[in-house]
């Protein structure tokens, strides 16, 4: 469909990207957070990545103009995000304290993470079905960091090849420090140690008169474990992301080879639970994924309930939350936790060139996180022809199109205004 | 600080300009003070040595209460307090207040103890933390100690925690009725408490306690383990940020021979006696048993005795050369021999009987001990015989993973090490550049949280990863990086050719390099005058 990127002509239209496309005044705003550069950005690490892999860390810049002429001047193949330290960055070797003061909070999915449950597509190939998981992660990602956390600047960027990165850039958030990182991490991660993290012990520590522990061990299941009001709520996120039907089928996680293998997302599976997953085989593969969710899921009980539908016998107790465990296991957003946990950990920027794709690093909508199309992101190349393109016709017919900043005249102008959304609610948390 | 000089030596200790420091008449019936402000007083140093080697006392006999059973155990008063009659040192652990004949004395004491090792404690990153985790401990076990009164009024003196009024309680009765599953006329009756997310991050952690998280706040009700978790988290805070701002002071403070000495010295005298809480696995001989072996591997082992430890629990066998590298290496580590065998045979007797493992296996692991054959004791394997005189066929899983892994299985198994993708990628380019002993050594910097370099030295005998590592674990090694020299590298086209070049970077051990005295070395001379 795509004639692919040609690689050897990167830094040719990294030169036209940085002088006529980048949109400093947005990124700018947002890195400044309505300070005065000198007094905020000034303390910023960037990282330039030069061609062959050459890291020049530690770069900071003393004002607006400074950092335009640099990226001009150095066309870097990568630009990364660091923490805003108490001394200049550039003087890290003069200053014994040299500290990480504060930075985003960030989150890091990568497709290559789903080794056993992604089967469409192979290790750094990605396709529009594999686009579904980063669905699922960023709507139950970005509704547990709003709902729970009550950040309101948060923005998910497309990482130009397999994942996404988020920023989240509310005070609170760029002030945590790492243990503090660490517990936000922690708290969100379900699909911790390679498995789902779904239920928790109810711990002596309850013993609390406080407490109705029998009220939380009946909603619990058997033993004195229960499933806190945060994974029920998560689960639920996903159930209703629309597109767990889809990954369900397209990844084929309940066809006939792979059906066998279910149960052990699901340790405590009773004999019974198994059996019945035997038993899918004599239905089609469609309505394999019915039948589960008849049988186990609530909402899906309810509805069947009440359209007049047969529903089969309620789960028991053992296999009762059979479901959140798979749905977890199969599709719950896969953290790399250590990304997140340093304050001075440094992340690609949006609006950087993927050296190997071209593609750019572009701010989504969240909303619409599901129209995105991974395999015809806005692409390095193409972005520059755009504006050729533009710029002759321009010549023939308006003087103001020249006027306008370079990317209103790509197809980058649309993420463009997601950047926006996000940079006004960043600023307006610095307030 | 103001010092009077003279024969009368007395201090003032230092309460900031504000007056709303804590006067000793503030009536307050706590036996528990907030150790929010520092207390103005003025004292002789002698009482000063005498309050803080009391605390220290205390301090020192909760450590090892605390080592053999848990702060809210039922006997623990008895063994902590009543035994060694601690309250007389400090009598606030007497619990009954009313009957105390000179509360303000003792609370005074209290709060200048605390204050004082915080001081005394500041000087290094191990000391503080091991001073803030007994204060912290110790604060746990005294607010466990209050009436529920008494606890609920001592938690009202923090800002930081908020009992919410009924109008939110209300907003909130759908989220508080799902989390904690109680009834509607239940939830009026119980008071919720407000905190920001970040004061209670150990009760969210794993989402192990039950708790609601809702917009940046944690809503719970009086709890009392949760409001000490939160409280000590809070305890923990305040002193790392003071202690770490009383160290940058200290620099300023010529005050040599007088105060800080005394504290110093009392400090190193602690640590050096001190019992790591993390344990460390190797007891006083060296000895380790065959029930920690999965620990270790988990934490200790080097990426070569791993793969082969994780082998045999998983397949419960190992063929010759694994066997080995890894008796030789266990037997280095400490391992005595019966339990090497028992250890061996536990795994391999899951497939083969007893007796064939005597006569097949039995052998080999009494030769590695000298026990047969030409009867000479092995030592373990040093990195070099490992990668170059055993090199490992197909179904072998001995070796040097660095040097004899193929490069995806072995990404995969750094991934699977918490180790970050930017570190793996450098580990692997390592092996792919066969500098196998840089390696390992990032590796082991990264499964250890240490800066790049900060170990200081190559890794080259799997024997010495593994005592490095419960070195650090026994807190008798520091994780940060000594001193580096790094090199911007400028993107000058010549330079830009080498492409392959990286940031130049020239670490340098401490030993090598003009540095200030150590604290310890100081008073050390000190105590020789």
């Amino acid at each position: 469909m795509d004639t692919p990127f040609d690689h050897n002509s990167l830094s040719l239209f990294l030169r036209t990207y940085y002088k006529s496309i980048f949109p400093y005044k947005q990124y700018l705003k947002w890195m400044t957070y309505g300070l005065k550069f000198s007094e905020y950005c000034a303390y910023r690490e960037f990282a330039f990545i030069l061609h062959g892999d050459i890291h020049l860390r530690y770069k900071n810049f003393y004002d607006s103009a400074m950092f335009e002429r640099e990226l001009c001047n150095t066309n870097p193949e990568k630009l990364d995000i660091g923490a805003i330290y108490n001394h200049h960055p550039r003087e890290h070797k003069k200053h014994l304290d040299m500290k990480a003061l504060e930075r985003e909070l960030i989150f890091d999915i990568d497709l290559t993470d789903y080794s056993g449950v992604r089967h469409c597509c192979g290790e750094a190939t990605v396709c529009k079905k594999c686009w579904k998981f980063i669905v699922v992660g960023v709507k139950v990602l970005d509704y547990l960091l709003a709902e729970d956390f009550g950040f309101q600047a948060r923005m998910w960027v497309f990482s130009g090849r397999r994942g996404v990165h988020c920023w989240v850039a509310d005070k609170a958030a760029r002030q945590l420090d790492n243990e503090g990182r660490g517990t936000v991490a922690e708290y969100l991660n379900l699909y911790e140690g390679n498995k789902p993290n779904v239920m928790v012990n109810i711990s002596d520590d309850e013993c609390e008169d406080d407490l109705d522990r029998s009220k939380l061990r009946q909603r619990g299941g058997p033993s004195a474990q229960y499933v806190p009001h945060v994974v029920q709520r998560a689960y639920r996120k996903m159930m209703e992301s629309g597109v767990m039907d889809d990954l369900v089928h397209e990844q084929g996680w309940l066809s006939d080879d792979k059906l066998n293998d279910v149960h052990k997302c699901f340790p405590q599976a009773s004999d019974s639970l198994k059996e019945e997953l035997r038993m899918l085989k004599d239905l089609s593969e469609k309505n394999r994924w019915v039948a589960l969710k008849r049988r186990y899921d609530e909402v899906e009980r309810a509805k069947a309930e009440k359209k007049g539908l047969n529903v089969p016998a309620a789960p028991s107790e053992q296999d009762r939350y059979f479901l959140y465990y798979f749905v977890i296991h199969y599709a719950f957003p896969r953290l790399d936790i250590h990304v997140s946990t340093g304050v001075n950990h440094l992340l690609k920027s949006p609006f950087c060139i993927h050296p190997k794709t071209g593609n750019v690093a572009v701010p989504l909508n969240t909303d619409k996180i599901h129209e995105f199309d991974v395999t015809s992101a806005p692409r390095i190349d193409k972005l520059i022809k755009e504006l050729n393109e533009s710029n002759s016709n321009a010549m023939e017919t308006d003087e103001n199109m020249q006027s306008q900043p370079g990317y209103k005249r790509t197809s980058l102008a649309p993420f463009v205004e997601n950047f926006e959304r996000f940079v006004t609610n960043a600023v307006a948390s610095e307030k | 600080m103001d010092f009077s000089l003279g024969k009368h030596r007395v201090i003032r200790s230092r309460a900031g300009t504000d007056a709303s420091a804590h006067s000793l008449s503030a009536g307050s019936l706590h036996n528990l003070p907030t150790y929010e402000k520092p207390l103005n007083a003025i004292i002789s140093l002698p009482e000063v040595d005498k309050i803080a080697i009391d605390r220290i006392k205390v301090l020192k006999k909760m450590e090892e209460c605390r080592e053999r059973m848990h702060i809210l155990h039922s006997d623990f008063t008895k063994e902590f307090v009543i035994k060694p009659r601690l309250h007389e040192q400090m009598p606030l652990l007497q619990g009954n207040l009313s009957a105390l004949a000179d509360f303000e004395k003792a609370s005074r004491d209290d709060q200048i103890g605390h204050f004082m090792l915080r001081l005394a404690f500041c000087r290094t990153y191990e000391h503080t933390s091991y001073i803030i985790n007994l204060e912290s401990d110790l604060f746990k076990y005294r607010f466990h100690r209050e009436s529920k009164e008494g606890a609920v009024q001592f938690v009202g003196q923090f800002q930081f925690i908020q009992k919410i009024g009924l109008d939110e309680k209300m907003q909130l009765a759908p989220e508080l009725i799902a989390v904690f599953g109680w009834g509607e006329e239940k939830l009026r009756r119980i008071d919720i408490y407000k905190v920001s997310f970040n004061k209670a991050a150990d009760l969210l952690r794993k989402r192990k306690s039950c708790v609601l998280l809702k917009g940046g706040h944690v809503f719970l009700p009086f709890a009392r383990n949760k409001m000490a978790t939160i409280l000590a988290n809070h305890l923990k805070q305040s002193m790392r940020l003071s202690m770490n701002e009383a160290y940058r002071n200290l620099a300023v403070i010529s005050e040599e021979n007088r105060l800080l000495p005394r504290l110093g010295e009392l400090a190193v005298q602690v640590a050096r006696h001190k019992r790591s809480y993390l344990q460390s696995s190797v007891d006083s001989k060296g000895a380790i048993h065959k029930e920690q072996l999965d620990e270790l591997a988990c934490t200790s082992y080097p990426p070569c005795m791993k793969e082969i430890h994780n082998s045999l629990r998983r397949n419960h066998h190992l063929r010759y050369g694994a066997r080995r590298q890894y008796g030789q290496f266990l037997k280095e580590a400490g391992l005595p021999m019966e339990e090497q065998l028992q250890f061996l045979k536990e795994e391999f007797t899951k497939k083969i009987d007893s007796d064939k493992f005597d006569r097949q296996y039995g052998y080999d692991i009494r030769y590695i001990y000298g026990k047969e054959g030409r009867r000479a004791e092995m030592s373990g394997m040093a990195c070099a015989t490992i990668i170059l005189k055993s090199q490992p066929g197909p179904l072998d899983c001995h070796g040097c993973p660095f040097a004899h892994m193929e490069t995806a299985l072995l990404t995969q198994r750094l991934k699977n090490c918490d180790i970050s993708d930017v570190e793996v990628e450098n580990i692997v380019g390592f092996s792919k550049t066969r500098q196998y002993d840089r390696a390992c050594t990032r590796y082991f910097e990264a499964v250890h949280k240490m800066e790049d370099g900060a170990l200081g030295q190559m890794i080259t005998h799997p024997n010495q990863y593994l005592k490095l590592s419960q070195e650090i674990y026994a807190g008798r090694r520091t994780t940060k990086k000594h001193i580096v020299i790094s090199e911007e590298v400028k993107p000058s086209p010549s330079q830009l050719a080498a492409a392959a070049a990286q940031p130049i970077q020239v670490t340098m051990p401490v030993s090598e390099c003009k540095k200030e005295p150590k604290v310890e070395d100081v008073i050390d001379e000190l105590m020789q005058d």
